[in-house]
Formats: structure tokens, sequence, C-alpha cells
């Protein structure tokens, strides 16, 4: 591939039980930094789920495209017609609402000083609430389809390795640390001490893989 | 540190097309600039490739409506379009309507980002290329010597400063040493150097033939 097209509102919208958004950096193949559109249909929706980038870290540009939002920024308001751009620092809380119908905001970030890593989040993210309601079978279920179609992204693989374990099947959940440590050493840095891998981690087939000691 | 710095695209003060995204909010993690093209026809995006950045590159038509070439392609661009290309594939844009405004985002996958050296070397090269207009080729050099002390690998700076130096008549050993560098840095700037006029005075020099062969 040398080039990839696509009009924004032909990418199909994800979500996980929030907020939906475009997966643009997926959907065109982009490996050098991430890049999302989230749309608002109705004036009053929130378009940005209230959180920081303090974990990356990453920095995030926001600009908007169509509409009208308004942004909370570390407790201040910001007006942001369409053309406003947004730079925001990893540690700074932000949420942003849609002032306007069809409000659509671009949403790029990448990491100053750092590499950035494609891991997947993307694709995993529908699967979170399940995860997060303590659904392990379901989750894994779930997430094994999108890492066997994805295996570049090692996030994806190594969240169903935590799902497998946390369902108390092991055979599976190494099956899918291995795929994810495979592609990015930082999965096996993670899983060193990730409490969701804690029933495997006397399994010696485990400590190999994670080289323990 | 603020948290955070905001601007509408409009309010960034224009260098000629280029909207200096990047430089004025003050991101590091990526590369990030608009264009705009005031008229229909005009340039939006100047055909090029990124081979030497190693960048891949998204453009967002955020304005107006564009007409992309790609890899030899024609590509109808309205607003909410998005191009994604290979840092080594040819690409450029043309505004086919007034007011047309293109954002473009780089980095290279799998490396820290840098700030590329013709984004700050920007300033100099304006002032430069202005005397330049004027055919004050020896003020022009000596812009360009003064800012290659504080960029001494911009590959852009040392062939513009060939070229200056080829106009205001300087010893030939002077201009092929910063054409050599230029192309050192950027082997694109031979083919660039094989057709550019400025080179007329020591073109049938042995050591500017040396380095670029002979004019097509």
């Amino acid at each position: 591939m040398s080039y990839a097209v696509a009009r924004i509102e032909d990418i199909p919208e994800i979500t996980d039980g929030r907020e939906p958004w475009r997966p643009v950096r997926h959907h065109l193949g982009i490996k050098a930094f991430g890049v999302n559109v989230w749309t608002a249909k109705t004036a009053g929706d929130r378009i940005i789920n209230e959180h920081d980038e303090a974990d990356g870290p990453d920095e995030e540009l926001y600009l908007v495209l169509s509409g009208r939002a308004r942004f909370e920024l570390g407790g201040e308001q910001l007006d942001a017609p369409t053309g406003t751009l947004v730079f925001v620092q990893p540690e700074t809380r932000r949420t942003a609402y849609a002032e306007e119908p069809d409000t659509s905001l671009l949403a790029l970030g990448g990491r100053r000083g750092g590499v950035y890593d494609p891991g997947g989040w993307e694709l995993w993210a529908p699967v979170n609430p399940l995860y997060q309601a303590g659904e392990y079978a379901k989750a894994a279920e779930h997430g094994r389809a999108i890492a066997d179609a994805n295996p570049a992204y090692w996030a994806v693989a190594y969240n169903v390795a935590c799902c497998e374990a946390l369902a108390g099947r092991p055979a599976e959940a190494l099956v899918y640390l291995r795929k994810a440590i495979d592609t990015a050493d930082q999965a096996r840095e993670l899983a060193k001490d990730d409490s969701d891998l804690e029933s495997l981690r006397e399994d010696p087939a485990f400590k190999e893989l994670v080289g323990e000691g | 540190m603020t948290g955070f710095t905001a601007a509408h695209l409009h309010e960034i003060p224009l260098r000629d097309r280029w909207i200096p995204i990047r430089d004025h909010l003050g991101i590091g993690a990526f590369g990030v600039n608009a264009y705009t093209a005031a008229k229909a026809g005009e340039a939006v995006i100047s055909e090029h490739v990124e081979t030497v950045s190693g960048h891949e590159e998204l453009y967002v038509v955020v304005e107006g409506h564009a007409t992309f070439t790609v890899d030899g392609d024609e590509i109808d661009a309205p607003t909410g379009t998005l191009v994604f290309v290979e840092p080594g594939t040819r690409r450029g844009a043309v505004a086919t309507e007034d007011g047309t405004t293109v954002l473009v985002t780089g980095a290279t996958p799998g490396e820290v980002f840098e700030v590329s050296a013709w984004e700050e070397t920007w300033q100099p090269n304006q002032a430069a290329m202005k005397l330049y207009r004027e055919q004050r080729y020896d003020e022009a050099s000596g812009v360009l010597r003064d800012a290659l002390k504080t960029y001494p690998n911009a590959a852009q700076l040392h062939y513009n400063l060939a070229c200056f130096d080829s106009l205001a008549g300087a010893d030939v050993a002077t201009v092929a040493e910063s054409l050599r560098r230029a192309i050192e840095l950027n082997p694109g700037f031979r083919e660039f150097a094989q057709s550019d006029s400025d080179f007329e005075p020591v073109r049938k020099e042995s050591a500017i033939q040396e380095l670029v062969g002979e004019a097509r």
C-alpha cells in the first residue's frame, strides 16, 4: 500500500457504550500517531469522555471539524467553534460537549520524546465493558475474534490473555500472551506484575515466557 | 505548565500558505500544520515525497475542496476527505474551491518525533529568499551562513547558500562545498541542481559537474 483514502462519514463508528467514534488510524493503517473522529448528533451531547493522558503520557490535539464544542480543560471552559484547535498536555483532565447538532472533533495523539505505540486500544474498546462487568469468558470470546483478525495489535492479544486467565482458562491465556509478547516487548514487562495474570504465575510455561528472575 | 493552548486555525499568523500549528501551539509529539489556498486553482499541497523525513502523512480537507494527485492517481477530495500517504509516495493537491484548507499530520513509525529542519529554518530562509529576489546575493549568503551556525544539518540552507554564492560570483570551491553538503544530507538536491539556473555561472566547472553530472 502506498496510500489510502476515505471520507470521514464512510468510516464505521465504534463504541464502548459511552461516546461513539470513528477509528481513523486503524481504518487507514497509520502507525506513527493516533487519530480518531468523534461526532455528537445532538446539541448537549458529550463528545469527548472526561479523561487525561497521563498514562502514556500522550499529547493530544483536537480540531473542531464541524459544529461548535464546549471544552472543559482542567476546570476552565473554552468555547470552540468550527476551526478551533485545542492542544492538551497529558496530565490535564479534559472533556467536551456539543453546542450544536452534528459537531465533529478530530483528535490526534502522540508521545513527546517517545515512540507512538499503535497497540490497538480502539478495537478493544467495545469489549472493555464486558471486562469491567467481570464477564471475562464473554470478553475473551469477543476479544479472540478481534485479536485473530488483527495480529499486529499486541494490546488486544494481551487483554484476551488477561480475560482468559481471569476466566480460569490458563492454556488459552498463555496462547494469547505469547502472541502479545511476540509482537511487542512491552507486553512481557506488563505481564511481570499484572494482577489479572495472577493465576498463571506459578505455571512453568508462564515463567519461561515472561522470563522471571 | 498551563495545561492547554488553543487557537482558531485562522488566528495563527500565516507564513505564505502555511499555518504553522505545531510551532504556534507548542506540540512536541508529531508534526502538524495546515496549508490554505485563497483561490481555486492554487496548489494547496506542493508536490513532494517524504523520503528524507520518513514521515507517514495524513491529510484532512477541513475547508473547501481539493484534487489530490497521489502516486499518479487523481483523488476528488471535498471537505471531510482523509488521504493517508506512505513516505516514498509522490503527492500534491490543488484547490478546486476558494478558501481550501488542508490539515497535515506527520511522524515516522517506531521513531521519536523531531521537529523537521525545514520548519525550524523557515524564517532565516525566507529572509534570505527576499534578498535573493532583490538580487542582493552577498547579503542573502550572509543570512544563511549565520543560520547554518544554529542548523548545521539543514540541507535546504546549504543548497540555497550554494545558489546564492554561485550568483554572487564566489569561488567554485566554496559553491561546490555547500552543494556537496546539501546533496550528502538530501540526495534529492542532485536532481534539483541539474536544472537550477542559479548554477549557470559555475555549471561548466569540473567540481560542479562531478557533483551533479551534465545538465539535462
